[in-house]
């Protein structure tokens, strides 16, 4: 079996596993005979990079076609790139151990702002040229698809080619094209412009962005015919019999999410206004439980897993849900096998689902999500969250043995007041002492009657194709002032306030919004070392701000400016099948603090995806 | 054979001793990545496994004591405990089968007796050494030192723990050793305590060798061994009735490498 060189001194780097490959149903073929090779990557660390369900999907898929061969790279922890660079090893895929040059495609998935350096960083390691305009007819085609895709300005410089949506079906489409034209001998040019023919592809270099003297943006314009003026996302209209991975790679290391993720849902509606997922994994599709159940089985095995998530963006909003999760208790339970959800609304059928769950075991801590300290400003943001229903489901998860509730709040938020930051303070007291009323009610005594509430308050972060697109982000000097004054007022016996640095929250608002000016920024920093921007041991703020000075562009002029509907967005010629005018409709909502209505209930919002994109949403189950 | 008792029925438990190979990229995963794999391998073939009790129940699973990462071994044990006894040798294949890459079945067997933490004392190494220079004078010297070990009464290094530097009496735990130039390095066996009453990890035994500036090339563990009356013999009750050669260690050592 071929695979990576296993050097004896990978044991002088951390987890030497990370980059050994050989998991167990890992894929292996034939180099020598299959006709396309590509490279799924990560850009990020192993664990966090296994965790991941969209590579395990696409892995699939393709490795289910015997011309391809699919294999993954994601970026090694400094030490090993330091080592790899001094022992002449470049980046290689974890399968073959082929260097990255030897692949047709590598295909990126952008998953958080944060990790745009480490793009740079991979392509170097494997000493492929960063620039499109610089990649030559042997060079890979670095393409890239995820959450972030919806606005790739940022990183038009360096990707030649960008796909929007889902891409069970596209990426097929992408293999199947690229296989006919490397056959016929088709250059670089050519396959960029047949790529462009595929619905859902975006090549950042056949479109010119020119700019007014306010340095916002006056157009975004194709520079050659047949090219499509505007790009819209792939769905999938079949969700139920999409693929879905049945023999995943089982990692031996730990890692993040080291259990079987099995996406029962995608797309949701609850429409909460600065939620770019629930904007752009529209329309909600469900799987039926009878085909869920299969995939769970076909999972466990083939990796043998002790634990199942059924996941998606709201789990419990699945009309068989407590079917679901039922029968699988039921059916896995008796094996030591465990059934969890990822998240939970802050509703009693919520914590209703969790106590069946963990019923077998001791309760580990329950999170409920309510982003904002008031009703009014839940109503803004549209976070369909009572404070009845959080301490109706408190008291009953306190009553179920429940002793300690994580709480998470959003600061920085459209229309926040000083009122709105107080009674995040006074939120948490109130479910501190609901619970404990509820524990003492039960009859609960000494340790196991202690709670405790941990607030955690993220930094709102504005993002392209969501209500809030047009919001400015506050600096970070108002962010850190909002801190101090949580710390002031979340505090008390049984009561921890978290809260995060704002300098990454800026950068990732720089980012989310950003145009192609900022591919400079980047390179910059890249060059000045910046690289793992998500860890805190890597983060290096100083060298940011000194590549955006050295480059003479504001920062702030991304995150901090209000722009107003008339603004070309650097995103406006990529639409993720949301209709420009409900945005704007659904921020001015937001001005008067009015609700919209998740279109599950039956009346239809008007986002536009259905009719866009030639679709409807499905349930299994038609009840409202 | 031992027993559970549930519900009041009596169930007969049956332990299954499997000796497993860590080869290929299964030198590089810690003696925790092991026991998960085997857990999954089993949960994959859906055995019927004893489960521990309380609120997290797991499969009765143990283990023999950790390898060091980066080492090859032939002579990984562990017993699962099943709650009904399969035929030997249609279970030994199919688990041979299930087991991920880097991972291989040496033999198993349904066994009674001590458990193998209380049974092991014993454990088989060969390592590699490389010295400092090519200098035949700078093997030699790694030789005489060798040789002044295993003559001292006593001879105390300094080793890093978890909780900071403790001084180990190495001659207490190195029962035997023994050396052979090949090329430019050190083919060195070493006999070593192993297990809960006394044990000697083989990165330590070779730490004198370390300071004089050689580093490890490799090792590889090749047996482990406890006390069977007088004697002493491997997890499956065989009798050691003389340390293998050299030579045959290397052949099950090369075994477990990855020609790349």
């Amino acid at each position: 079996m071929s695979g990576p060189k296993l050097f004896n001194w990978l044991t002088e780097v951390s987890k030497p596993a990370r980059y050994t490959g050989g998991e167990l149903n890992a894929v292996h073929k034939d180099s020598t005979t299959v006709e396309l090779r590509m490279a799924l990557a990560f850009p990020d660390v192993y664990e966090i990079a296994m965790s991941h369900l969209g590579i395990k999907i696409l892995y699939e898929i393709l490795n289910a076609i015997d011309w391809v061969w699919a294999e993954r790279v994601f970026t090694p922890w400094p030490d090993m790139a330091e080592r790899m660079a001094k022992e002449s090893v470049p980046l290689y895929a974890l399968e073959s151990g082929d260097p990255l040059t030897a692949f047709d495609v590598i295909g990126f998935t952008l998953q958080y702002e944060l990790s745009y350096s480490n793009i740079l960083y991979m392509l170097y390691l494997a000493g492929i040229p960063l620039h499109t305009a610089q990649r030559s007819e042997d060079d890979p085609l670095i393409i890239a698809g995820g959450p972030c895709a919806y606005n790739p300005e940022p990183l038009a410089d360096f990707l030649d080619a960008v796909v929007l949506g889902e891409g069970e079906e596209v990426i097929v489409e992408i293999a199947q094209l690229l296989r006919k034209l490397k056959k016929a001998g088709a250059s670089r040019h050519d396959k960029l412009v047949a790529l462009a023919q595929i619905p859902g592809v975006y090549i950042p270099s056949f479109y010119e962005v020119a700019y007014t003297p306010d340095q916002t943006l006056s157009s975004v314009k194709p520079v050659r015919s047949g090219i499509p003026e505007r790009i819209t996302k792939r769905i999938i209209k079949n969700f139920e019999d999409a693929p879905f991975p049945v023999c995943p790679p089982v990692p031996f290391i730990d890692i993040v999410q080291d259990r079987v993720a099995l996406e029962i849902q995608r797309g949701c509606t609850r429409g909460c206004r600065f939620c770019q997922a629930g904007m752009v994994y529209r329309p909600v599709r469900e799987r039926s439980p009878e085909r869920i159940k299969k995939l769970i089985d076909a999972n466990i095995c083939s990796t043998g897993y002790a634990e199942v998530t059924l996941s998606s963006l709201s789990s419990t909003d699945h009309s068989c849900i407590a079917e679901l999760a039922a029968e699988s208790i039921a059916r896995y339970g008796a094996s030591g096998v465990t059934i969890s959800l990822p998240s939970l609304r802050a509703d009693a059928f919520s914590v209703a689902l969790a106590e069946k769950m963990e019923s077998a075991g001791r309760k580990s801590s329950l999170t409920f999500a309510p982003e904002a300290g008031t009703q009014r400003l839940r109503d803004v943001i549209n976070k369909g969250v009572r404070e009845e229903e959080l301490i109706e489901a408190v008291e009953r998860a306190a009553t179920a043995g429940w002793r300690s509730f994580k709480l998470y709040f959003m600061i920085g938020l459209p229309t926040e007041t000083q009122e709105d930051l107080e009674a995040i303070g006074a939120l948490a007291r109130m479910v501190l002492s609901k619970a404990r009323a509820a524990v003492s009610a039960a009859g609960a005594k000494g340790k196991n009657s202690v709670v405790n509430v941990t607030v955690s308050a993220s930094t709102f972060v504005p993002k392209a194709n969501t209500p809030f697109q047009w919001r400015p982000q506050d600096p970070m000097a108002t962010i850190r002032e909002k801190q101090e004054l949580l710390c002031q007022v979340v505090r008390g016996r049984g009561i921890e306030f978290q809260w995060h640095e704002p300098e990454k929250s800026f950068l990732e608002a720089v980012f989310a919004r950003g145009d192609r000016r900022l591919g400079a920024v980047l390179e910059k920093a890249w060059r000045l070392g910046c690289k793992f921007d998500g860890w805190n041991e890597y983060f290096d703020f100083d060298a940011w701000q000194r590549s955006f000075a050295e480059c003479g562009i504001d920062p702030s002029f991304y995150a901090n400016r209000p722009r107003d509907y008339q603004e070309v967005l650097p995103w406006d010629h990529l639409s993720a099948g949301v209709d420009r005018a409900f945005l704007i409709g659904e921020d001015q909502k937001a001005g008067q603090a009015a609700l919209t209505e998740d279109c599950r209930a039956g009346r239809c919002s008007g986002c536009g995806v259905c009719p866009t994109l030639d679709t409807q949403p499905s349930k299994v189950v038609d009840t409202p | 054979m031992t027993t559970m008792q549930a519900a009041g029925v009596t169930t007969a438990l049956h332990t299954l001793r499997l000796r497993l190979q860590k080869k290929d990229n299964g030198r590089f995963i810690s003696h925790l990545d092991l026991m998960r794999a085997i857990e999954r391998t089993v949960r994959r073939l859906q055995l019927p496994m004893a489960l521990t009790e309380g609120f997290h129940p797991h499969y009765r699973i143990s283990f023999g004591p950790a390898l060091p990462l980066g080492a090859s071994s032939d002579a990984e044990y562990c017993d699962l405990v099943l709650t009904a006894k399969a035929e030997q040798k249609t279970l030994l294949e199919k688990i041979g089968q299930q087991l991920p890459p880097g991972l291989g079945l040496v033999d198993g067997s349904y066994v009674d007796g001590q458990p193998l933490s209380e049974f092991i004392t014993h454990a088989s190494y060969q390592a590699r050494l490389l010295p400092q220079s090519g200098d035949p004078a700078a093997i030699d010297e790694l030789i005489a030192l060798g040789k002044r070990i295993l003559e001292s009464e006593k001879y105390l290094v300094e080793t890093e723990t978890r909780k900071g530097l403790k001084t180990i009496d190495l001659r207490s735990g190195i029962d035997k050793a023994r050396w052979a130039v090949s090329g430019k390095e050190i083919v060195c066996d070493l006999f070593l305590a192993a297990g809960s009453v006394s044990n000697l990890k083989p990165q330590d035994a070779l730490i004198p060798f370390f300071q004089k500036g050689a580093t490890l090339n490799g090792l590889h563990r090749s047996g482990l061994y406890g006390r069977l009356g007088e004697s002493l013999a491997d997890p499956f009750g065989n009798v050691l009735e003389k340390w293998p050669e050299s030579s045959e260690i290397e052949k099950r050592w090369e075994a477990c490498l990855r020609l790349s």
